[in-house]
This record gives structure tokens, C-alpha cells and sequence, in this order.
């Protein structure tokens, strides 16, 4: 590529990351688009019952790169959000792939809403 | 919340319902953040870098969730086309509690400043962000003039 060698740091933008969030009776799955990072440079922590997710988007070119269009730069993803309690923490799971950081947290085992059989006469 | 007198079965049901309003009752709540607003992720059309050296273009271009093989790259003289698709897989839409991130087909299109060989198109995807390698066509290259004494 035109710009070779390691890019220089340059000041970051910190927006919110975009997140899905879907539910289950047996988990919660957040999904977040986070283009550009990767796994040393994703941070997900509880804390207080508060779920922090913080990722850092590199400059993958030179700072001196004269750009004929730009429309995304250096980036910090954030994002916090309140997580209840019936959620098991010890067993979260976390996978970046493609650019989307997928969280797996699993319903705690006795709080999963029973189905109650229904007996007909 | 109190359900007597529903008919035999449908009261289990209702009480069934109300768990798991009560389970995902109060999941999520939004903690505030300095940070700005939702960035354009959020819009159907992806959002593009491009630069240049002497002899190649270059596009990078943010497709979280997409794998090469759902992504189309046309190219044809001075135009450029990025298409893909990021519907949602199988998922009740009642299942989302929040959905911010784009679901939805894109096709974007750029002028190329210069034309390109389509010929000769690299495209590379890593962690969301696709990177196009674009050979400038010979016209578009610069030349050196000789300069001859007169």
C-alpha cells in the first residue's frame, strides 16, 4: 500500500457503539459492530452489575496519508449498560469474528421461567 | 399481576407470560456515556475511506458481519461499485430488546477520481474492513517527460 510502516497514533473519536440485543429463555446475546479492532483491543468487564464495553478502532494508515475521501477514522467504541440479575456472569462468553463482538450471557439455571404442565380432564 | 378467573389453561399461560416479562423486565437499561452519537454504522451504505499513490487506488470500506463471499465488488473504468447484504439472520423480531445495528441490503457506488484496471482488482477482508487494491488504468499514470536540450 501506499502508506507502509506503522501508523502513527492519532487522536481518537469515542462513539457509542451500535449493539443488538437479543433475548431468550436461555440467554441474552449482545452483538456489537466494532469494524477494525480486534481481540487485545476489545475490553468487556461487569462491573456493579454494569456491563462495560470499551474497543479501540487503530489508524491503519499514516497520518500523513491524503486522503480523497474519508468517512470513518481512529475510533474508540464504547458502550455501558445495566445487566440484571438474573444473568450468570461466571458464564458470559465473548467471540469477535468479522468485525462484530458477539456476548453470550446465560439465563442463572433457577430463574429460567418453567413451563407449567397443563393437565386437561 | 393478578389473572383469576381465566378459563382452565390460559391462566397457566398468562402466568407463564408474566416470568418471562419479569425475567427480562428491567434486562437492560442504558447507562449514559460521554461518548456521541451512534455512529453512521447504523445506515445502510457502508462507510468509505480512499487514498492514492503514483501508480494504485486504494478503498477501505467498514463491513461488520460479512464475509467476502456475501460481498460484490464491481469496477468498471471509473466506477466502483460495494454491494452486500446484512439482513438479519432467522430471528423473531419480538426476540430483539434493542436493535441498532444495520440489517439490511447496500449497494454503494463511487466515482473513481481516475480509471482503474478492473482487471486487477485485490480485495482483501479482515475484521470487518474490506480493502480494495486498485491498479490505475496506464492512462492514468503519470508519465515522465524526457527533456531533451534544444
Amino acid at each position: 500500500m501506499s502508506s507502509t510502516g506503522s501508523p502513527k497514533t492519532s487522536p481518537s473519536i469515542e462513539v457509542t457503539a451500535p449493539i443488538d440485543v437479543i433475548a431468550s429463555e436461555q440467554e441474552l446475546v449482545i452483538r456489537a459492530d466494532l469494524p477494525g479492532s480486534s481481540v487485545e483491543l476489545i475490553d468487556v468487564r461487569f462491573d456493579e452489575g454494569t456491563l462495560s464495553l470499551r474497543a479501540t478502532i487503530p489508524p491503519r494508515q499514516l497520518e500523513s496519508t491524503a486522503y480523497l475521501l474519508r468517512e470513518f477514522a481512529p475510533t474508540v467504541y464504547t458502550r455501558s449498560l445495566e445487566i440484571g440479575e438474573q444473568f450468570d456472569l461466571d458464564q458470559v462468553s465473548a467471540d469477535y469474528e468479522s468485525g462484530v463482538l458477539t456476548l453470550r450471557l446465560p439465563v442463572v439455571q433457577a430463574k429460567k421461567p418453567r413451563r407449567v404442565p397443563i393437565t386437561g380432564g | 399481576m393478578t389473572r383469576f378467573g381465566l378459563p382452565n389453561g390460559l391462566d397457566a399461560i398468562a402466568r407463564l407470560r408474566d416470568e418471562m416479562d419479569k425475567v427480562f423486565a428491567n434486562v437492560l437499561r442504558e447507562v449514559p456515556s460521554l461518548g456521541s452519537a451512534i455512529p453512521s454504522i447504523l445506515e445502510s451504505q457502508p462507510r468509505l475511506n480512499m487514498w492514492e499513490d503514483e501508480s494504485t487506488l486504494f478503498v477501505e470500506a467498514e463491513v461488520p458481519g460479512l464475509k467476502l463471499q456475501e460481498l460484490d465488488v464491481y469496477a468498471k473504468d471509473d466506477e466502483l461499485t460495494i454491494a452486500g447484504d446484512r439482513s438479519a439472520p432467522e430471528q423473531a423480531e419480538s426476540d430483539f430488546r434493542t436493535r441498532e445495528r444495520a440489517h439490511t441490503k447496500f449497494r454503494r457506488v463511487v466515482r473513481l477520481p481516475v480509471p482503474i484496471n478492473p482487471e486487477l482488482i485485490e480485495a482483501r477482508l479482515q475484521q470487518g474492513i474490506l480493502t480494495l487494491t486498485m491498479p490505475k488504468a496506464e492512462c492514468a499514470k503519470p508519465k515522465k517527460i524526457d527533456v531533451k536540450l534544444g
